[in-house]
């Protein structure tokens, strides 16, 4: 639920330490990439946001395999005499109907398009917008960097479920706009996590050479420091797609997210409640499949944290255990 | 589809036409509301088959008696007790009868607001449609050219002041100004009085136009010039009132019968009206004593009220409380626990819930379980906006309307609204038990389901092999959206693209689809929609509170013409029917302006519908009253 | 600190300040905004909507009308006024004081609730790291993180409500229970028990985690390994030296989080029906009924950013290091 909460709830040490001691010949992300494969956990997380990703670009494919389109409704077919959802495993439908008769196999399918697509999407444009206007108000300091924190200070601080609730009640909501806010209360977590990189980054020599050597500003921050700083955001934005898809869902489900008849897991759950407990099938499959969702990539970004920093201790601990055993 | 008998009427009474005013503010706005509120879906199955069950000439058919099938009248009233009555949503205009637009505001007022005239609570439509003296001595005298109504009070009329005074027809005549307050938000309801009361439209459109902050004396002085400038309400003494109207109204007792024209104590001219902790008066046999707005409603006996003076409502239980403070999407399940088992009475504002009735059908009917009809229901529809530019003004061509008719699959709106044994499609303007019912249908599809490859072909025909874009202003909460969806995917079936935009429910009417201007239709806002409709009243005189409400154009504004469609010939029918000296002749023009309405194909008719009501086993006399869609409150007892 | 505390206090008043233009200008300045006729009710007449304008003063220049809108908020009996609501027309601030008392019910159960399972749980995974206990407490975390508050809430409703209550085991109330804790304190523990366990879980979870690394961390410290040579028990080491110094980030934790519990009452209360601020705004939006809407949003920035400068405060004090800062 909370964005906000994540960065301050694990407090990134810094990476220089990882990268001065980086003597051997194996290049920093090969040596995470290594400690990743050993990781039960990591490699399981993968292969659930694969088979994910994998549900998303099949979506097509299922709608023709089943013979239902995702906002294809059946009514007459698709529910029983009382207009009531079939049960899973009925007449074609593997995982039951909707209110509507419609195919919930097929629609969850596509709402894992839009899970991914507002996950990735608002992260990318958090990351970007957070990693500018951090970069530059590290580098710069001075009054700019002073009206940058505070502006990130102040997003940080927003009520943003409920400033997001303002604007979808103001401009209606849609896809876009929900896409918009989660990156606009996303971009100060990564922005201050790269602000503060950035300030101690400058101080480095390497920085001081590339200034004698006769290098730009631009130059300096974005080829010089950026890549020492992609680690940390990395991390950062693998926890915040899933805090992406999270909020996502929440508005479609109070109605403000994305709009019917578009599927999305939110809003799917919001019909079920209005049919009721009795449906089970039309609450537990969403469900499922946006806490695995959300799960894989929580584990994701925590492993790739500890294979970053091993010497972190990290709370979903899984690696260690195998080694031991 | 089972053939439907035409409402026979062996009466030959007098009728004569009234302005179409009359309906159509009223009927629409109603609708919008009315409907939303009640947009609980509802469910049933298995009820009585080989009947025709929306046909009101079977309702009294001792076979179906729908209307006491769970009455429970047995036994002899049991004084005392408290009714709980159990739901969700406040009032939306603090329980003022001049303010209440909602059925659910009807059904409450029955305890506490009287009018001249009224409806009797009875098992039998006919009778339960027909008007009878409440607060008036006696029907009303009408001068032989129909244009003055003269009534008379009966005697023991009080208010629950302190101490008891005698309610005037002065009363009466203040309720009725009220009615144009713009701080009550005015619906359709002063459009009624505005039609047919003479000299009322003149006062009524300066009040309305007042801003709605205007302060109490501004508001009393407006009312106060109305008492003696509106020359058609005249109160020659305290007891007598006289109506002129602009021309014959048959159903002017139908409009005197509306909550809306309940008398108005001299009181109510203190307050901003709708403000909370304003006291609410009673000539009933009950007064609210407690209303913790969005919680609770509390009635008790109102000792300045007599049986004697009262021919229809009773005092049988001590209280009336109304809890309404159910959220949520489950509280229509909830009431329902409640109501089974017996820690509620009655339902306030849901319906039975669609999970719970299949269970309560078999396998024999629950006598708990009560369905009723609201005869010439439509609801909801869909209304084309013929004067969009968009598409090229597509919608303006009859030929592309006329394609569109068939796209829609009606068994799945039924079933949306609770399957077939609640609902029934129509495919016309007028609803069986509505006048002018004559069932036809120039659209006919296989089962009603819809004929996608028909739609297609005609709109190619008609120059759009393409399809059309069309945008929908839909309502964003009950059945609304699933309505819509079902609308979309049935228009995509037909090669037309449906993109919605939802609308704050509250909002529909006046900044959704509602247009400030007469031309407003014409920006494009939208192209299509789907409000709904229930009459202001039933019977063998509501013709004008039927089909008026769509086919106006040129007096619609700001009413409820929705999409804009005017044609002369429909025009000039409804003059003539309303005009006509027999009710015959009335029924078939009637007939004949719905038949051209549907062939210019101005609006998709989906459905006709009954509404599922359950009550706790120790509720007696529940009998159910059509104008609120609810069981008179003023006539169950309690077994101990 | 005084000067810590006066800028987290001038950093609060700005974040108010944008929040409430914000505001203003997205109802009543944004382009093509008519607040009459939001105002007018159902019979809209051009003649109506003009003298609306006049009375609410909607014809005067905007600057004027923000300045009578921020006048209308100062503090001060007389001045305050949030409107009323369009559609009960009772006070808004009425509305808000009725809907108080149930999120401060929330709030207060769920803060108990997540502190002490939260630290409890990360408690006992940092006395022994990799332990049974550990790795149940890894689940716990895991699954708290990922879980968006909405879906536990319907879990809940289903398995302990739902399900129990059809196979005639109504252990829990139906939604839409709620009794005043002056009318029955047993009853109002009763009727809050899931939506208080549906708002902590989560946040139980960070705490979880958080108290488990710096537990950690702090145990690993030199005085923590000089009480134990004293010979002081493992229990009073972790809980009288350690577990002190370890709160620190969470008091930080806690502020953001009490703040954030107006994000998760909202979707809590629409699931469990409860008639808080947050029920009221959603259903507010749902009918468009802007007074309400903008005094419920305006009086919880308020709430949320006053909570951060309190917690900013505590910090302070618990923390010496922050008051040099």
């Amino acid at each position: 639920m909370s964005l906000s909460a994540i960065d301050v709830a694990s407090p990134e040490s810094p990476l220089e330490e990882r990268a001065a001691g980086g003597i051997e010949a194996r290049s920093p992300l090969r040596l995470v990439l290594a400690r990743l494969r050993t990781d039960r956990v990591a490699i399981a997380s993968v292969v659930v946001i694969l088979l994910i990703v994998a549900l998303a670009i099949a979506a097509p494919l299922i709608a023709g395999i089943t013979g239902h389109g995702p906002t294809d409704t059946n009514v007459d077919g698709g529910t029983d005499a009382n207009g009531q959802p079939l049960p899973p495993g009925s007449a074609g439908y593997l995982l039951g109907t909707d209110n509507l008769g419609r195919d919930i196999l097929v629609r969850i399918a596509y709402g894992a398009r839009i899970s991914l697509l507002v996950g990735v999407l608002a992260t990318a444009i958090a990351a970007v917008v957070g990693v500018v206007i951090g970069l530059v108000a590290g580098y710069f300091g001075g009054w700019l960097d002073s009206i940058l924190a505070r502006v990130m200070d102040v997003v940080l601080s927003f009520p943003y479920v409920l400033f997001a609730i303002v604007l979808v009640s103001v401009f209606g909501p849609s896809l876009p706009l929900t896409i918009l806010v989660i990156a606009f209360f996303s971009f100060a977590a990564i922005g201050r996590i790269v602000r503060g990189q950035a300030l101690s980054q400058r101080e480095k020599e390497y920085v001081e050479a590339a200034h004698s050597l006769g290098a730009g500003n631009l130059r300096i921050m974005f080829v010089d420091i950026l890549p020492n700083l992609v680690a940390p955001v990395i991390v950062l934005a693998t926890l915040l797609i899933p805090a992406a898809i999270i909020f996502e869902a929440t508005l479609s489900f109070l109605g403000l997210g994305v709009v019917p008849p578009t599927p999305s897991w939110g809003n799917m759950l919001s019909d079920a409640e209005g049919v009721g407990f009795q449906a089970w099938w039309f609450y537990i499959f969403p469900m499922l499949f946006l806490l695995a969702t959300t799960l894989a990539f929580n584990l994701l970004g925590d492993a790739i944290r500890d294979a970053l920093d091993p010497r972190t201790e990290r709370i979903f601990a899984g690696r260690r255990k195998k080694k031991n055993a | 589809m089972s053939v439907r008998s035409m409402l026979v009427r062996s009466t030959e009474r007098k009728t004569c036409g009234v302005t179409r005013w009359t309906g159509i503010l009223a009927i629409a706005a109603l609708a919008v509301v009315a409907c939303g509120s009640t947009s609980t879906s509802t469910t049933s199955s298995g009820a009585a088959q080989g009947n025709d069950l929306f046909n009101p000439s079977d309702f009294n058919a001792s076979h179906i008696s729908w209307l006491s099938a769970n009455q429970n009248a047995s036994g002899s009233p049991v004084m005392g007790g408290t009714l709980q009555i159990e739901g969700s949503t406040d009032l939306s205009a603090a329980a003022d009868p001049q303010g209440e637009y909602e059925t659910i505001g009807f059904t409450l007022e029955r305890a506490y607001a009287r009018q001249l005239l009224s409806y009797p609570a009875s098992t039998d439509l006919t009778k339960a449609e027909s008007v009878v003296p409440d607060a008036a001595a006696t029907m009303p005298t009408i001068s032989s050219d129909g244009l003055t109504y003269s009534f008379t009070l009966r005697s023991g009329l009080m208010w629950n002041t302190a101490p008891p005074r005698p309610v005037t027809s002065q009363d009466f005549e203040r309720g009725i100004l009220r009615n144009c307050d713009p701080t009550l938000a005015p619906n359709g309801n002063p459009g009624y009085y505005v039609s047919t009361i003479a000299g009322f439209k003149a006062f009524c459109t300066a009040f309305e136009n007042q801003s709605p902050s205007e302060r109490p004396a501004a508001r009393a002085a407006t009312i106060n010039a109305g008492m003696t400038s509106v020359s058609g309400i005249k109160t020659p003494d305290s007891n007598t009132i006289v109506f002129t109207l602009t021309q014959p109204a048959t159903d002017f007792d139908n409009i005197i019968a509306l909550p809306f024209a309940s008398a108005a104590p001299i009181e109510y001219l203190k307050y901003t009206p709708l403000t909370p902790g304003n006291v609410l008066y009673s000539d009933g046999p009950y007064a609210i004593t407690t209303y913790n707005v969005g919680h609770e409603i509390i009635l008790t006996r109102n000792a300045a009220w007599t049986q004697a003076s009262d021919s229809i409502r009773h005092q049988y239980v001590d209280t009336i409380d109304v809890k309404l403070d159910l959220a949520g999407s489950a509280a229509a399940t909830e009431v329902q626990q409640d109501l089974a088992a017996g820690t509620a009475d009655l339902e306030w504002n849901t319906n039975v819930p669609p999970a719970d009735i299949h269970g309560l059908e078999s396998p024999s009917r629950n006598p708990q379980l009560g369905v009723f009809p609201a005869p010439g229901t439509t609801n909801p529809y869909l209304v084309f906006n013929v004067q969009s530019p968009n598409n090229g003004g597509a919608l303006g061509n009859v030929k592309v309307r006329q394609a569109l008719e068939y796209a829609i699959d009606k068994v799945a709106i039924n079933k949306i609204y609770g399957g077939a044994s609640l609902n029934e499609p129509l495919n016309q303007v007028i609803a069986a038990g509505a006048e002018g019912y004559v069932p036809f249908n120039d659209y006919p599809t296989p089962n009603n389901q819809g004929d996608p490859g028909k739609c297609k072909s005609l709109l190619k025909a008609a120059g759009y092999p393409n399809g059309v874009t069309l945008k929908d202003y839909y309502r964003n909460s009950g059945n609304h959206p699933a309505v819509f969806q079902e609308v979309q995917a049935d228009f995509a079936r037909c090669g037309v693209t449906v993109v919605g935009t939802p609308i704050a429910t509250g909002y529909y009417g006046s900044s959704g689809i509602g247009v400030t201007s007469p031309n407003g239709l014409k920006t494009g806002n939208w192209d299509v929609t789907e409000p709904g409709w229930v009459p202001d009243w039933f019977g063998p005189t509501n013709g004008r509170a039927t089909l008026p409400d769509i086919l106006d154009g040129a007096l619609s504004f700001p009413g409820s013409d929705w999409g804009g469609y005017d044609d002369p010939t429909v025009d000039s029918l409804v003059t003539q029917a309303e005009s006509s000296m027999t009710l015959s002749a009335a029924a078939a023009l009637w007939h004949q302006a719905d038949e051209q309405v549907m062939k210019d194909a101005a609006f998709i008719p989906f459905e006709t519908t009954l509404t599922p009501l359950f009550r706790s086993a120790r509720v007696h006399n529940a009998i159910f009253i059509p104008f609120s869609e609810y069981y008179d409150i003023t006539q169950v007892w309690l077994s101990k | 600190m005084i000067r810590f505390l006066i800028r987290r206090i001038i950093l609060g008043l700005i974040t108010l300040w944008v929040i409430i233009t914000l505001v203003f200008i997205l109802y009543y300045a944004r382009p093509g905004v008519d607040p009459a006729r939001e105002l007018a009710g159902r019979a809209v007449t051009p003649a109506l909507l003009a003298n609306i304008n006049k009375e609410y003063g909607f014809d005067q220049p905007v600057i004027i009308q923000y300045w009578h809108y921020l006048e209308r908020l100062i503090p001060i009996p007389g001045h305050f006024n949030l409107g009323t609501s369009n559609t009960n027309r009772l006070p808004v601030t009425t509305i808000i004081a009725q809907a108080v008392p149930i999120d401060l019910s929330l709030a207060a159960g769920a803060a108990i609730l997540w502190t002490v399972l939260g630290i409890g749980v990360g408690v006992l995974a940092a006395r022994r790291p990799r332990s049974l206990m550990d790795r149940g407490a890894t689940v716990f975390v895991l699954t708290g993180v990922s879980m968006p508050v909405f879906i536990l809430g319907l879990l809940l409703l289903y398995v302990l409500y739902y399900l129990l209550t059809i196979h005639g085991i109504a252990i829990f109330p139906k939604p839409g229970s709620w009794t005043p804790i002056t009318t029955n304190p047993l009853e109002w523990a009763h009727d809050l028990i899931l939506p208080w366990i549906t708002v902590a879980l989560v946040i139980a979870a960070t705490y979880s985690r958080l108290t488990r690394s710096s537990l950690l961390e702090t145990l690993g410290e030199d005085y923590i390994r000089t009480a134990r040579a004293k010979g002081l028990s493992e229990r009073r080491v972790v809980y009288r030296h350690a577990l002190r110094s370890s709160l620190t980030p969470i008091v930080t934790q806690f502020g953001i989080d009490l703040a954030g519990v107006m994000g998760g009452a909202i979707v809590t209360e629409s699931i469990f029906g409860l008639p808080g601020l947050g029920l009221a705004v959603v259903q507010a939006i749902q009918v468009q009924n802007l007074p309400v809407v903008i005094g419920i949003v305006l009086v919880s920035a308020f709430f949320v950013v006053a909570a951060n400068i309190v917690v900013d405060a505590l910090y302070a004090v618990l923390d010496p290091r922050v008051r040099v800062s």
